[in-house]
């Protein structure tokens, strides 16, 4: 099955090489500049997060490099394989994790923390891709087409669920939905499975308490400055210092302690702070030219395969830089899902760095279209 | 193998419109949140980023009229914590509760109440102990300055002035509690600045955090009418008379006739104002100790008030100099028997003399007279039962019965001072009416507002902001009737009940006065008497009048003339000496009455001019504050009759002034200048504080000048001035760079 495709060689895209390597550097840059005064006071070291975040982008550099030369097709291999083994790391984080903040999201594999879940997401959209490129006339059909896609989807985001972790769990059901359309599922199929999970949705938002307060806060952060409309309240203090060019870089008050994740889940608001709207819509810039490229990749791509894979890669980015710049623009209650290339967090960094690779080869085999 | 089909491809273009229309939706988002919206967050985020810490204003110095300081401000430091930044509250607690005297369990409690932010640890600590505390270097202790009032003179003047509340107020500085400190807060209290620091959430400050200056204003001065050479020589009298008859309570005012000035006003009980008696219970308690009774005490005036009845009476030629009348010892009203103080009555007896006499039936005859409408209608022109007016919060206003219900007994007894409450002000007032042509003013304290304006030179002068000018009320009664007043007043020194009053060389004029006091049921209580005796001179042109009351004074006679007079003698003739009215001597009293000459005693230490003075046979009277004699009063080469007192104004020795002061220690009372170049405003406060000096604040920013330089040796509490400036963009870099 898996016959190697008549493909001639061609160049990597170099345009999403430029825009990552330009994304990679500035996030790099940002996290030390949001997260140096929080090291210092909570590490005694302000290059605490930059110095890792250094590391993990050689790492996340060298596994692209990697991908980008290792032929795609070839993936389809350890499709299931990796699948299984995420799963059995989801659990094992359950069992083994470490808790921080009320929730059990990192292992600690040879002292490095790694996110189980990003691998899954990974996972997930090599399986995805792989299975569905197989069973392409299967599409068409809601209980034979699109259930079982569900299923598995269901049982890794019931683990990161578990951790708890609904953002990314949530991420990952727009995942399927991202693939199972560009794949040629049935428009009404998936209109009804987006009411579903709306209602699926609110069910757990109603479930846990934290959630409805976040919820509660979104639609009124003043009604509790201090506690569950603070993040929110701090997000918007940032971005409206900022104002058209920004305070400068460096120069962001609100990092100060006052916003929460200054390094993670808010940088976006950090950026804003320093930068301004003209870099936030720079910022913007890129990555709609991320996903321009991707999916041009994945419209040349020659096989169902290569094509799927690199739409789920894109649609991953995607779907995670628009809900992060949504929670931190308040248009959507708060959760706290990574910016892409720019949050602190290494293992999701070099994750997606080697997905990019993975894309890049995929752009190798480009048909002319 | 599958390809990927046309759905695939045109589901691909929808997904990049899709996630391009999302990203542009949400770019506006952004938008809107940065440039519409971001005003109103730019300023909310910007309030979080700051603390403000409050910079004192100058509370405004009260002086008298001659300008000696009455009440100033000084700073203190006080020692406060942030208990989130003490790391080791129990080691904090075992350094530092023994060198400020605290108790180490409450001081535990405060340091490990990290709910609050900032608790005060011990406030107004002197510098020394400060200092101890801030050599420790304990983080997450707060050192700062606060106002502290200072009156220099104790208790002199205390009622008047009264004092501040104990602590600044945050956002306020000190304010008035009681007295003139009181009526006058606000134009004394000034308003507060602000230094505005950025900080992370948790109030620690930025590393690269320049302060913003925004400078208080300071309050205005405020001169008052009393002097402080007259106050000193009624509350001396005042002394006198506790010391020899243990009263309850002295009432003294002295005023100007003329104006209404109020040259002095002393109270005994007394306290001092440094330290109020706060601790005595509540409000109304302390109130016993601290109000000025001298206006809000209503006392039966006795005999003292027969100058009004008198007065009504020639005003309505009820009566005249020379009209007679016969005192059998008492006076039947409406079949009720009034007695006369004398048992055997006077006899017949002039208007003249029965002023002399203080004769009792003579004054109901007179409100007889008079009539209730016109006699009542005196009662209101003289300004009984209504307030003077004089800047002194919550003024009584004497008791006087309705008119309605006042019978002629009633107004009998009122003719000669029974029957009637009174306010030793209102007292002083309208007597001060009768005698200086018929106005009546009305009293005042304060006289003057100033601001204090500095100019390039840093130097400091006063420019006069108001001027209270003397206030005639209305006119009472006729010049010539003041005049026939004044004259009968005179002869009750001369020749009646007033005797212990008369100075030679002097016309003074005056009145006793010898009060019953009334129990429960309108009962006269024995041997509870008021004495007292107003006072005037001279008497033709009255410069001074004096009223001093003693309420229950402890001694066998209780009369006026005895128990009162003496002291206004004593202090009417130091206050017109003091004054510059000269003795006018007949022939016999001149004799006695050898003239010398003062010497010159300025410049010598107190003890030379004490024993130049005592050969050229003067006294002399020195404020305490100094040991070398900088100004007397009468100047040298004044003609004084032997036995005259001769003011003495000292200051503090001036050592020598050695040409290379820095070389050497400093002398005692002296400190070196620190350099503070370069320095935040609040550590250049700190320096300078910790060194005893004083910081004057000019711009914003960082120390880029000072005056006088670092290195000079100036005296302790002396005020450096500073200039800050925001850092340059040069500078702001280096700044900055430290900071990261």
């Amino acid at each position: 099955m898996t016959k190697k495709p008549k493909k001639v060689k061609k160049p990597f895209d170099y345009p999403i090489l430029l825009t990552i390597i330009i994304l990679v550097a500035f996030g790099t840059i940002m996290v030390f500049s949001a997260s140096f005064y929080y090291a210092q006071m909570r590490w005694g070291d302000k290059y605490y997060f930059f110095k890792r975040q250094c590391l993990w982008a050689v790492v996340g550099f060298v596994a692209m490099a990697f991908t980008a030369n290792l032929d795609y097709w070839r993936l389809k291999k350890f499709s299931k394989l990796l699948l299984v083994l995420s799963i059995a790391l989801l659990v094992a984080v359950l069992l083994v994790g470490i808790e921080r903040n009320n929730a059990k999201r990192w292992l600690n594999i040879g002292g490095l923390s790694v996110q189980p879940s990003e691998i899954a997401k990974f996972a997930l959209v090599l399986f995805l891709a792989d299975n569905m490129s197989q069973r392409k006339d299967k599409m068409k059909y809601f209980f034979k087409g699109i259930i079982p896609y569900f299923l598995v989807t269901g049982i890794l985001f019931g683990l990161i669920m578990m951790q708890p972790n609904m953002s990314t769990a949530g991420s990952l059901v727009l995942l399927v939905m991202v693939m199972l359309f560009v794949a040629g599922a049935r428009l009404w199929h998936l209109g009804l499975l987006v009411a579903g999970g709306a209602a699926a949705a609110a069910a757990l938002i109603m479930a846990a308490e934290y959630r409805m307060d976040r919820w509660i806060a979104f639609w009124d952060p003043w009604k509790d400055p201090l506690e569950t409309g603070y993040q929110i309240i701090q997000s918007l203090y940032s971005l409206g210092a900022g104002g058209l060019f920004g305070m400068g870089l460096g120069e962001s008050r609100q990092k100060y302690l006052y916003i929460p994740y200054p390094e993670t889940d808010f940088i976006f608001a950090i950026i804003g702070e320093e930068l301004g709207f003209v870099g936030c819509t720079l910022l913007i810039l890129l990555f709609v030219i991320l996903i321009w490229r991707g999916l041009k990749i994945a419209i040349t791509a020659p096989d169902l395969f290569g094509c799927l894979l690199a739409a789920g890669i894109i649609g991953m980015i995607g779907i995670q830089a628009v809900i992060n710049i949504a929670v931190v623009t308040a248009s959507m209650p708060p959760t706290g899902l990574p910016l892409p290339f720019i949050s602190f967090g290494g293992s999701s960094l070099a994750i997606f760095m080697a997905s990019i690779g993975v894309l890049l080869n995929i752009s190798k085999y480009a048909k002319a279209s | 193998m599958a390809l990927p089909g046309v759905t695939n491809r045109k589901r691909l273009v929808a997904l990049l419109l899709g996630f391009t229309l999302i990203f542009f939706a949400l770019t506006i988002r952004v938008g809107y949140i940065q440039l519409v919206w971001g005003v109103d967050l730019q300023k909310k985020a910007a309030d979080q980023w700051t603390r403000d810490l409050d910079v004192f204003p100058r509370r405004g110095v009260i002086k008298d009229r001659n300008g000696k300081v009455l009440a100033q401000s000084a700073t203190s430091e006080s020692i406060a914590a942030r208990p989130s930044q003490i790391s080791d509250p129990q080691k904090v607690t075992s350094l530092i509760a023994p060198i400020l005297g605290l108790d180490e369990q409450e001081l535990y409690k405060k340091l490990t109440n990290t709910s609050s932010t900032y608790v005060w640890i011990k406030r107004q600590v002197d510098r020394e102990t400060a200092n101890k505390i801030r050599a420790l270097n304990i983080k997450g202790l707060d050192f700062t300055e606060e106002p502290k009032r200072y009156y220099p003179n104790g208790s002199l003047a205390a009622h008047v002035l009264g004092f501040t509340m104990k602590y600044a107020e945050p956002g306020e500085g000190l304010k008035g509690q009681e007295g003139i400190e009181l009526y006058y807060d606000k134009y004394l209290k000034g308003f507060p600045g602000k230094i505005v620091m950025e900080t992370d959430a948790a109030g620690r400050e930025m590393p690269y955090n320049v302060d913003r200056y925004i400078p208080p204003i300071d309050g205005l001065n405020l001169v008052l009418t009393i002097d402080q050479v007259i106050q000193y020589f009624t509350e001396r009298e005042v002394n006198n008379v506790v010391a020899k008859y243990n009263p309850k309570k002295v009432y003294a005012i002295v005023m100007d006739p003329n104006t209404g000035e109020i040259l002095a006003m002393a109270n005994w009980p007394t306290f001092d104002p440094n330290d109020p008696p706060r601790d005595v219970g509540d409000f109304e308690e302390m109130q016993q100790y601290v109000k000025n009774f001298a206006c809000k005490d209503n006392i039966d005036p006795g005999s003292t008030f027969k100058i009004i009845t008198a007065a009504a009476a020639l005003e309505e030629g009820v009566v005249s100099l020379n009209s007679t009348f016969n005192c059998p010892g008492y006076k039947m009203v409406d079949g009720q028997r009034i007695n006369c103080w004398r048992a055997g009555g006077h006899g017949h007896e002039t208007f003249s003399k029965a002023v002399q006499n203080s004769c009792n039936p003579v004054f109901m005859e007179l409100a007889l007279r008079l009539g209730k409408d016109k006699f009542y209608h005196y009662l209101n022109e003289f300004g009984f039962g209504q307030p003077t007016g004089i800047d002194v919060l919550g003024e009584e206003r004497g008791i006087i019965m309705p008119k309605e219900s006042a019978k002629n007994v009633d107004l009998a007894r009122m003719g000669f001072g029974q029957a009637i409450s009174v306010t030793p002000i209102q007292l002083i007032t309208a007597v001060s009416a009768v005698i200086n042509g018929g106005n009546l003013m009305k009293p005042y304290i304060a006289k003057e507002l100033r601001e204090v304006v500095v100019d390039e030179n840093g130097q400091e002068t006063e420019r006069v902001v108001k001027t209270v000018t003397p206030q005639k009320v209305r006119q009472v009664i006729s010049p010539e009737t003041s005049k026939i007043m004044r004259e009968v007043l005179e002869s009750v020194v001369t020749d009646g009940s007033g005797r212990n009053a008369y100075i030679p060389g002097y016309r003074v004029g005056g009145k006793t006065g010898t009060a019953q006091k009334y129990g429960p049921g309108g009962k006269i209580i024995p041997n509870k008497n008021i004495s007292s005796f107003i006072g005037f001179a001279p008497a033709d042109n009255p410069r001074v009048i004096v009223l001093f009351m003693v309420d229950e004074p402890q001694a066998p006679v209780t009369f006026g003339s005895i128990i009162a007079a003496p002291y206004v003698k004593n202090i009417l003739e130091d206050t017109l000496k003091y004054l510059g009215v000269e003795p006018v001597f007949d022939e016999e009293t001149q004799e006695d009455m050898q003239q010398v000459e003062v010497p010159d005693v300025i410049g010598m230490s107190l003890e030379e001019a004490a024993q130049a003075l005592k050969e050229a046979g003067l006294e002399y009277l020195a404020d305490e504050t100094g040991t070398v004699v900088k100004d007397q009063m009468p100047k040298p080469g004044a003609k004084v009759i032997s036995g005259t007192t001769v003011l003495l104004y000292t200051e503090r020795g001036a050592e020598s002034q050695p040409e290379e002061q820095a070389a050497q220690p400093p002398a005692e009372g002296m400190v070196i200048v620190p350099d503070v170049l370069g320095k935040s405003i609040r550590e250049a406060n700190r320096i300078l504080v910790s060194e005893g000096l004083r910081l004057r604040i000019e711009g914003s920013g960082i120390a880029v000048g000072q005056d006088p330089a670092p290195g000079t040796q100036v005296e302790l509490g002396t005020e450096v001035t500073v200039r800050f400036a925001l850092p340059t963009e040069g500078q702001q870099n280096g700044v900055r760079r430290n900071g990261e």
